[in-house]
């Protein structure tokens, strides 16, 4: 087990190379790679994922196998984001361990063909599974001068929230209470006993407003309110995220929706309440660097999906800290969540407050969570946080 | 579906009024309400409200998520609340009930209650707004001070439409009736309308919504042709499936002496008829957020 940071003082500072881990040409790299450059590195390198499961070192990207020893490599790794390539990679490297865990898999034909429409969500236990074989592979090959800004076992824990939770808990830190663990909707009804339940349902693997899912009933009555769609087309059922909410009230619909997410592993946690600013519900997310607190930004929507991605509003950290009624307590919190990944060298957390404005209660923890484009502290991104972090330390 | 709560309410900025420090003075809506499994009630934030000074200058009044609401909860408790405490607000002029978003309750789940002995309790109320239908009431009422009247709903049962039709309201001014569809309680017809179609109900009033329903264009047909018409400077059938076949109604009011203007935001009808109707009424017609049916399928805004 890895204790300490990944990178130490002296190597960091003779690191002469950084090296991202993405697909190119994207908005994120783009911001990774000036960050690093701001940082004092000269030429970071962009590395898509296919390429990087091949390469037994990351800088020998361009150079022959023969040759001097490799040089020291900071390695960044990102989102693989919805890149085609790094999609069929992943989804392939998940065929055996997703047939492993009793699912059926995308078969390799499938995958060919694939041409997953905006906002698809492609088996998600496949992607997750797949992406878990090349993070696990990079880490055996890539062993000598090699550090990581975070390291792809502490990555691969943040994208559990099963495994965050577990390590929370343990740590003694409050998370929503999790009333049961159900393979489907059936199941879900028998766990869950009460005339009357508000749960959260998320997918066990990957960001939790693609698929989450809140449920409520009350005595007969029942409704789902989803960021999942789920489209039947030639007997297959493809699953989109959506941009508005979709209300279910019907109980067959909203038990196949939960069975069909069930197939790629869920969560189920209590529907907590949050506090509200300005009338809107809210959370905060706050980026780590180095397990202390940068920047924090509190995002409100009017729905029970608090996701910048779909177009919440920023409360800016000031007004946070004059509306938060125990914001040493949330900085404390986070730095105590974050000290379960001590070799996440950056990371992003959600933390939701109750309405009292003073309980606080850990979301998720996400590896790469830090894209707030335009977002800043201490006059810098959250990139620049990142990349300066490392010479700092 | 109600996404958000009020910004805004009766010309006033709204804000929510949980401690101490959230008090700004009376020349703000304050919104009390209770969240689920809330530490504090709503009636506990109401009276923290009443107790700062100058509270008694309030004039407008929001009350949002009552106490387990979403539990199937009635608004009985906390309506016999406000009643209690009615002249702790002498100068109240503006209340909503049920300021509640689809997130903490499902529109269709809300209760209500007779709300007449809470406007009985403010004679001097000029605005009074309510979201539910389920269980709500108005019991034989004579009100002198209310202009502004509005019900929003997913589906409103004729019985409360005769309710509404059966109290003097001699100085209305405005009424908004969301009249629904029949799978959430909207179990009358265009026929249910006529005692207002008439003109002989509430002699001052000027804006008539008949607004998220699913019966718009028979609505349409109707309204064209009767009394109220003649007196009403605005005609709102916002919110509801309002097609070609009722904007094609609605011509007819080219011909009216009295000029009214006409509201159909959310609605179904075509650029082609949109332009006609535009052209044949001199007035202003509002039509913002055209609506796309799906085949035949043509959803009211606010449907839950």
């Amino acid at each position: 087990m890895i204790t300490g940071p990944s990178c130490t003082p002296s190597s960091c500072r003779t690191a002469p190379q950084v090296v991202v881990v993405g697909p190119p040409g994207t908005r994120r790299m783009e911001l990774l790679l000036a960050a690093a450059r701001r940082a004092g590195w000269h030429r970071p390198t962009a590395l898509p994922y296919p390429r990087a499961q091949l390469l037994p070192h990351p800088c020998l990207e361009g150079t022959p196998h023969r040759g001097p020893p490799p040089r020291h490599v900071l390695v960044r790794l990102d989102s693989p984001q919805d890149d085609l390539h790094t999609l069929r990679r992943l989804l392939t490297l998940g065929i055996a361990p997703t047939a492993a865990a009793g699912r059926t898999p995308l078969s390799p034909q499938q995958i060919e063909r694939l041409s997953p429409a905006r906002g698809e969500l492609v088996h998600p236990l496949q992607w997750f599974l797949g992406f878990r074989e090349l993070l696990q592979g990079l880490s055996q090959r890539w062993t000598r001068n090699v550090s990581w800004m975070s390291h792809p076992q502490a990555v691969l824990q943040m994208f559990d929230k099963h495994a965050c939770r577990q390590l929370w808990s343990a740590a003694g830190l409050p998370v929503a209470p999790s009333p049961a663990c159900p393979q489907g909707y059936d199941e879900l009804r028998q766990q869950v006993r009460s005339p009357h339940a508000r749960l959260f349902i998320k997918l066990r693997y990957g960001y939790a407003a693609a698929g989450a899912t809140a449920l409520e009933w009350h005595g007969s009555r029942l409704r789902a309110i989803s960021t999942v769609e789920t489209v039947r087309n030639a007997g297959q059922t493809r699953l989109f995220v959506s941009r508005r909410p979709q209300i279910l009230l019907d109980e067959r619909q909203i038990a196949q929706l939960i069975d069909l997410l069930a197939q790629h592993q869920i969560i189920v946690e209590e529907w907590l309440p949050k506090a509200r600013w300005q009338g809107l519900p809210f959370d905060v997310r706050l980026v780590l660097v180095g397990g202390r607190v940068r920047h924090v930004v509190g995002r409100a929507r009017a729905s029970p999906f608090t996701n910048l991605n779909l177009g919440a509003r920023r409360i800016p950290r000031d007004t946070l800290m004059q509306h938060l009624r125990a914001w040493d307590d949330l900085v404390s919190l986070a730095e105590q969540a974050a000290a379960c990944f001590p070799t996440a060298g950056t990371l992003g957390l959600d933390v939701l407050v109750l309405p009292c404005r003073r309980r606080m209660v850990l979301l998720e923890a996400n590896a790469f969570g830090d894209y707030l484009p335009g977002l800043l502290h201490a006059g810098a991104t959250t990139y620049e946080a990142a990349f300066q972090g490392y010479l700092a330390s | 579906m109600f996404e958000q709560l009020l910004e805004e309410f009766a010309g006033q900025p709204v804000q929510d009024f949980d401690i101490e420090d959230d008090w700004q003075g009376p020349e703000v809506a304050y919104r009390v309400w209770q969240g689920y499994d809330d530490e504090t009630t709503i009636v506990e934030r109401l009276h923290r409200l009443l107790d700062q000074p100058g509270s008694e200058e309030l004039t407008g009044l929001v009350v949002g998520a009552w106490e387990r609401v979403s539990e199937g909860e009635s608004a009985k408790a906390i309506v016999k609340e406000l009643i209690r405490v009615a002249p702790r607000l002498p100068k109240l002029q503006a209340l909503f009930l049920g300021d509640i978003t689809y997130e903490e309750c499902e529109l269709s789940w809300l209760k209500l209650t007779d709300v007449s002995p809470l406007l009985a309790a403010w004679p001097k109320l000029e605005t009074f707004r309510v979201r539910g239908s389920e269980d709500l009431a108005f019991s034989p009422l004579r009100h002198e001070g209310l202009r502004h009247l509005a019900i929003e709903s997913g589906g409103l049962p004729r019985a409360v439409l005769r309710q509404v039709f059966s109290c003097e309201l001699p100085n209305l001014e405005h009424l908004e009736l969301f009249l629904g569809e029949s799978q959430y309680g909207f179990d009358g017809d265009v026929s249910d309308l006529q005692p207002l179609f008439s003109g002989r109900l509430f002699p001052r009033l000027k804006y008539l919504g008949l607004m998220n329903s699913e019966i718009a264009d028979e609505i349409a047909a109707v309204v064209v042709n009767a009394p109220i018409i003649d007196r009403i400077h605005t005609l709102d059938l916002s919110l509801g499936n309002l097609g070609d076949e009722g904007v094609r109604s609605l011509r007819a009011l080219a011909g009216k002496k009295n000029r009214t203007c006409l509201n159909i935001s959310h609605h179904y009808a075509s650029p082609k008829e949109l332009k006609a109707l535009k052209k044949a009424l001199g007035c202003l017609v509002i039509a913002d957020d055209p609506q796309e049916a799906d085949d035949d399928y043509r959803p009211i805004m606010h449907s839950e």
